[in-house]
């Protein structure tokens, strides 16, 4: 594994927090035991190939998982508790949305439970960038693979939060949308949110700062998206050889 | 720095934290941080509001009304048939005192047998089957958990409740016509028991899930308790723990208020589980919330092959990594590769697979040692065992059907390939009827009981197979387009055959127990009565598993011969 040393200056609130997270199903590990910590305002690319631990990962910071071994913190609470859970939105990689909710019902509900009133502007905001003006009134069962990923990307970005776990967004999404949803995730960032995103996708991993490289439930990289494009393109030509 | 594993066994509320942001901080979305608790539970209530009157307003009130006609009268009819099967002469005072002695053992056995499955229910995050997206949105929520699941388990312990207490009722009911007392204790008395029976195995499920008690631990405590409940019965013990309860349901009989003190503790268990149900597991919640979904639509389908993968992958039962017999000679691979995958297939059964058929196997054995004793009904129960065994081993049959697209790609007819997958679970079912055999035979060491034990493993095993696979194969025929051509009053009785003829061809396989039996009775040999009915059983057997090759052939020709004929 490789590390690079952080500068030193005014250091920023760690945000997430693993110590020897690990993760295993039955006699199958799928996360080996983990050390991580992310700082407030940070942008990660979670890359690996299929199985390497990403959605896992994710998945425990989300507190949908609970790891084997190891400490999760979220702002230093436990990734269950509702301090967690009103800073941490999480875009899983199958969009989760009621059958009997509209789009735009799922986002004044979600806002609701998050403290708003439930008629802010963000709503109409994210409708329109994400496309979805003339199916914010429809039914989500009835849409198509990329448009769930879109209602389901406006529910999770339409409450406050300050770290943002997106697992694999860019999937059955259109140019527009995939565009739309990375300038949500840049501005997500800028607005001092910690966003994690896990892709396979290699042209958006310089958007990133810093890119964590899974392999088989091990972290095997941890630096800048510079080192990271050399790490994998040296992984590739080792691999090709 | 709290410990992960200590803090995931109750809900940690919001508490300012050394690291974290203050209040207001949100950097994205709507709004800042400082989430009133109540705002967000009244938000949640009028959604849940909003989608119960979405509902109500979609429901079709007429198949609504349909369906309620339909399942009152065939409630009224179980009731009326009940009725008439246990009679109306009262009982003889030997009898009436048998019941008085035994019947509170059977009925603290069906409740411990409640409570097992509570608890093994409780384990995988059970009684609650939630919608996935209340997982995501209300379990991720900023809103105590307790809060939003205590509705849903309200209504879930309240439903079993009163299920139990009307089940209850309407065997005290029936107890009335047969025994002395009022009907109306009986009803009261039965009520009671059966509310609390549900109260106990609900409470037991709830606290186990809300708890997140290890499971060995729990389910051994529980199979502890049936195990008590079962040497009761047999007369191994003079008391079992959920006699006491049992005892309520014959308080017309002798009434002993000592039963209540059981019936408080279902009450405490089941508002224990109640109040900390937040203590959920997200991840089992999950896990369960999907996989039930998919379940209940398989047994609208009566898709036992579905029901039983699911129930499988509910309990975490999944094949080992490695198999225990991998390293078979490449030249024996080569040669018998249908066998070989197989072989490799069972050698990957978990241990609690393994653990099952062999309780089966004991089980089926114990049965028939019950039937040769007298009790000729237990006959019903080894076929089941062996039927239920046999499901588990024609797994790789199973997984052939599962996968029609590398069948058809295989250089052999389907037929045949599948018929060759019978040979491994045949020889897997005579291992499993064997270690029965062995237990009977430890018990009562005897000629006789080798020979006959012999030939009933040998028919039961072929017939177990022939059962499971009849059970696998068929669900795979598409004949919807048939069936819905055919009138109610065909397709009605169709499922009920294709339902009921797999597990009786198991119950077939084992009935040269009953004619040895007989013959015994009757002081002649029970060895060749037993051989006599095995010839045409295994001969049974053997049309099924050319059934099996040629299924499709059959169904070929048909489908052109009534395609020539309109």
């Amino acid at each position: 594994m490789t590390k690079e040393s952080s500068p030193k200056s005014a250091k920023p609130k760690e945000v997430v927090r693993l110590i020897g997270v690990a993760k295993e199903y039955g006699d199958v590990g799928a996360l080996a035991p983990v050390d991580l910590s992310v700082l407030a305002g940070e942008a990660i690319v979670l890359v690996g190939h299929n199985g390497s631990g990403k959605s896992t990962l994710l998945s425990i910071i989300a507190g949908m998982l609970e790891p084997s071994e190891g400490t999760v913190l979220v702002h230093g609470q436990p990734p269950d508790s509702v301090y967690a859970r009103e800073r941490r939105s999480w875009l899983p990689d199958t969009p989760v949305l009621y059958d009997d909710l509209s789009v735009r019902e799922h986002m004044e509900y979600t806002i609701r439970m998050h403290g708003g009133r439930g008629d802010e502007p963000i709503i109409d905001d994210l409708i329109g960038r994400l496309g979805l003006a003339n199916r914010q009134d429809d039914l989500p069962s009835q849409f198509s693979r990329g448009l769930r990923q879109k209602a389901a990307a406006a529910v999770a970005l339409v409450r406050p939060f300050t770290l943002l776990l997106v697992d694999e967004p860019f999937v059955g999404l259109d140019v527009a949308g995939r565009e739309a949803l990375l300038g949500l995730l840049e501005e997500s960032r800028k607005g001092g949110a910690t966003v994690l995103v896990a892709t396979h996708d290699p042209a958006v991993i310089e958007r990133f700062k810093r890119g964590l490289v899974l392999d088989d439930g091990h972290v095997v990289h941890d630096g800048t998206a510079e080192s990271l494009h050399a790490y994998l393109s040296a992984d590739v030509t080792h691999g090709e050889s | 720095m709290t410990d992960q594993a200590s803090s995931n066994n109750s809900e940690v509320t919001t508490t300012p934290p050394p690291l974290g942001p203050d209040k207001g901080e949100a950097a994205s979305g709507a709004a800042g941080f400082g989430i009133d608790q109540t705002m967000s539970s009244v938000a949640m209530d009028e959604m849940r509001g909003a989608r119960r009157r979405r509902r109500i307003g979609d429901v079709a009130w007429g198949d609504l009304a349909y369906r309620v006609y339909t399942t009152a009268l065939a409630c009224l009819v179980f009731a009326v048939f009940a009725s008439g099967w246990v009679g109306d002469s009262e009982l003889a005072a030997h009898s009436v005192a048998s019941v008085k002695e035994f019947g509170p053992i059977w009925a603290g056995l069906f409740t411990a047998l409640a409570v097992l499955l509570g608890v093994r229910s409780g384990t995988r995050a059970g009684p609650l089957a939630l919608e996935a997206a209340d997982v995501y949105h209300l379990l991720l929520a900023p809103i105590s958990r307790s809060r939003v699941l205590r509705r849903p388990a309200v209504g879930v312990v309240g439903y079993g409740i009163a299920t139990g207490m009307t089940v209850g009722a309407l065997v005290g009911s029936l107890c009335s016509q047969r025994l002395p007392g009022n009907t109306f204790e009986w009803m009261v008395s039965g009520a009671l028991f059966g509310g609390a029976a549900a109260a106990l195995a609900l409470g037991a499920a709830l606290l186990t899930a809300s708890r997140r008690i290890q499971r060995p631990w729990i389910e051994l405590l529980a199979w502890a308790v049936l195990v008590t409940s079962v040497a009761s019965v047999l007369g191994y013990l003079p008391f079992a723990p959920l006699t006491l309860l049992g005892k309520i349901l014959f308080w017309p009989l002798s009434f002993d208020l000592l039963p209540l003190l059981v019936v408080g503790i279902g009450v405490v268990l089941a508002v224990a589980g109640l109040l900390t149900i937040g203590g959920l597991s997200i991840e089992l919640a999950q896990r369960r919330t999907r996989l039930v979904g998919q379940l209940r639509f398989a047994v609208t389908q009566q898709d036992l092959r579905s029901v039983l993968l699911l129930r499988k992958q509910l309990a975490s039962e999944r094949p080992r990594n490695s198999s225990r017999f991998s390293r078979i000679p490449i030249r024996f691979g080569s040669r018998f590769p249908v066998f070989t995958r197989d072989v490799q297939s069972i050698g990957r059964w978990p241990w609690v697979r393994l653990l099952r058929v062999t309780v089966l196997g004991l089980g089926a054995a114990l049965s028939l040692y019950g039937a040769w004793s007298g009790t000729t009904p237990l006959i019903l129960l080894a076929g089941l065992c062996t039927y239920v065994a046999a499901l588990d081993a024609i797994e790789p049959l199973a997984q052939e059907i599962d996968h029609p697209m590398m069948l058809g790609s295989y250089p052999e007819p389907a037929g045949v390939l599948l018929q060759r997958h019978l040979v491994a679970p045949v020889l897997v079912m005579i291992l499993i009827c064997s270690e029965g055999l062995a237990l009977i035979w430890v018990l009562h060491p005897s000629v006789n009981v080798l020979a006959i034990g012999a030939i009933t493993v040998l028919t039961a095993s072929l017939t177990a197979v022939a059962g499971a696979s009849v059970s696998v194969v068929s669900e795979s025929v598409v004949d919807a387009g048939d069936a819905a051509m055919m009138p109610p009053e065909v397709t009605g009785p169709r499922v009920v055959i294709r339902t009921l003829w797999p597990p009786l061809l198991a119950v077939i396989g084992v009935t040269p127990i009953l004619v040895a039996q007989r013959a015994m009775r009757l002081s002649n040999d029970p060895i060749p009565p037993a051989l006599t009915l095995a010839i045409p059983i295994l001969v049974l057997a053997g049309i099924v598993f050319m059934w099996v090759k040629y299924r499709e052939d059959l169904h070929r020709t048909m489908s052109e011969a009534m395609g020539a004929k309109t």
